[in-house]
Formats: structure tokens, sequence, C-alpha cells
């Protein structure tokens, strides 16, 4: 049964199938998510708000890209809009939201590789680059995906996403030098 | 080599040649500001590996179920209809204030379209155009 036959069985009413897209998507949908916006219970929380609204929305898929290809695109518009909401609690309360998210990441399963001074200065490195280039840095670092499934997703040429990871990495390389300089 | 090469090898570091590599590693022994940036950049791969291990909850797929269970797909209108609706809304209360009865119960009847089509403004294909403005920058 392809991804469409089951579709039009979750339409019709079979509701249990829809089970078998979540659990086939779940794990790259919500490494998207956490590239974006990096604290493990944020990515979890729209992960379950992708599938949600997904869901809701099921009849407007059309089938024109790959289902995992919609819920990307889902994805991204979920994350971007809760960075620019989490932006903007940052400018009314900066020393707070520095203080949680300290909190928040020593609560993360990790090696010591990484202290996490080092962790927020990579953090917000990646944060500050600007919102195309984190998108396809994202997607091809968490998720792997290659340059064509990532110009899919983002409705651009291969060429153009080539130019957004180079853009990124050179810019996160020279965010990352300038922390020494303070 | 001078530090503007080096920068340059570095972004490429998992493509480079036996020679490239030597060549940066002579540099990055002798430089500390491209060792120091080194480091860092080695710093975010690993940053990137931690994460990629953390896992949803186990009980992520039966816990979507339970909330679809309560959840019905809902059917979309097209835009068109929405605004005919709309249109056709406005142009009966227009009509019924005209001829001095009130129209609340009519009123009540389209207050439920705007919801539905902002809510999906996000998700809709069509109003995926956002994407467009990731692109440019
Ligand atoms: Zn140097």
């Amino acid at each position: 049964m392809n991804e469409n036959e089951i579709i039009n069985d979750i339409i019709k009413g079979n509701k249990l199938k829809y089970s078998l897209l979540v659990e086939k998507n779940q794990q790259m949908i919500f490494r998207a998510c956490l590239g974006l916006v990096h604290h493990h219970e944020d990515a979890e929380d729209l992960t379950q708000e992708v599938f949600i609204k997904a869901y809701q929305a099921l009849v407007s898929f059309k089938g024109d890209s790959s289902f995992s290809t919609w819920l990307y695109r889902i994805a991204i518009n979920l994350s971007l809009t809760h960075l620019r909401k989490k932006k903007n609690r940052n400018i009314i309360s900066s020393i707070e939201e520095l203080f949680k998210v300290r909190a928040s990441t020593d609560n993360n399963p990790e090696s010591d590789t990484i202290n996490n001074e080092q962790r927020t200065i990579i953090e917000k490195a990646i944060d500050s680059l600007p919102e195309n280039q984190k998108i396809a840095f994202t997607l091809s670092k968490y998720d792997e995906l290659k340059q064509a499934e990532i110009a899919e997703i983002m409705m651009i040429s291969e060429g153009a996403v080539e130019s957004l990871l180079q853009r990124a990495k050179k810019n996160l390389q020279k965010k990352l030098s300038q922390y020494k300089k303070k | 080599m001078n530090c503007k090469k080096s920068s340059g090898l570095m972004l490429a570091y998992k493509y480079l040649n036996k020679d490239q590599l030597n060549e940066l590693h002579n540099h990055l022994r002798k430089c500390e500001t491209c060792s120091d940036i080194f480091k860092k950049m080695m710093q975010l791969e690993d940053f990137i590996e931690e994460q990629k291990k953390l896992n949803l909850s186990k009980d992520f797929s039966s816990r979507i179920m339970e909330q679809i269970s309560s959840n019905p797909i809902r059917t979309i209108q097209p835009a068109w209809q929405i605004q005919t609706k709309r249109l056709l809304a406005a142009a009966s209360i227009t009509a019924i204030i005209w001829m001095g009865y009130k129209a609340g119960s009519f009123y009540n009847a389209t207050t439920d379209s705007p919801n539905i089509e902002q809510e999906f403004a996000y998700i809709n294909d069509v109003a995926l155009e956002s994407i467009d403005s990731w692109i440019m920058e």
C-alpha cells in the first residue's frame, strides 16, 4: 500500500492508518524542529503540532510533492513562528531567558565533549543565521537530506541550496571566531 | 599558507585530499587564531551529533493517535467559496438591515469561516508563499 492510498484511506475514515505515517516520519520531523529550535521539549511539542495540523489538513494534501516534503514545510513554518515569538519574548526579558537556556541545556543527556557555555555559543551562532540559511543548514546537517531534496522542500533550485549552505558555513565560522575576541 | 586560505580549507574539511589536509594541519600547528576557529568548528559538529542522538518520547505516536481520535479532519472550503459566502452574508445582512430586521442569526452562521481560513493560512499549499520570503534574504 503506497502513501497516497494510505492517505485516501485515512480521509475515508480509517484513522488508525495515520499511525503508519506518524511512525515513518516522526524522527526526521523531530530532527528538523530540533535543528531549528535546539530545545528538546520545544522540538517535541512542535513535532506533535506538525502531525496534528497535518492530520486536520489532510484533505488539502494534493500529492504534488511527497508527504514528507509537505510535513517538512509545515515543520519549518511552525518552528520559525515559534522562534519569532521566542525572539520577541527575549527582547522583553533577555536576562531571564539566558538563565532558562542554561537550565534547559543542563537537562540534556549529553557527553562531556562540549560544555554548556560552548553549547550556548553554538546555539546563538546558528540562531543568528538568516532564516533561509538556517533551514538549508538544518535539513542538510540534522536530517542529512540531499541538496535536491532540500531544494524541493524550500522550492528553490539546487544551486541556490548549495549557495545557502556555503554562506551558512561561512557565517557560522565567522560568528564562532568572533567569540574569542570578547 | 595564509589564514584566509586556511579558513577556506576548514569549510571544506571533509572533502580535502591528503595534500590539502597536510597543508591545513601545518598551518593550524603554527597559527593560534586558526586553530581556535578550527576547534570551534569541530565543536559545532559535535553539538549537532549530540543533538541528533536525542529521541522523541516512546509514547509519541500513541499520543498523536489519542489526540486525533477526538479531532476530526477538517474539510476546507476553497478560498473563492469563503469569499462568496462572505459577500452573500454581507449582502443579506445589508438587505435585512435595510428591511428593518435584526440579523443576529445570520451573523452567527458566518463567523466560523475566517477562523478556518486563518488557521490554514500556514499550511495551505497556496499560503506556502511565505516560503518565498525565506528565499529572499
Ligand atoms: Zn591562521
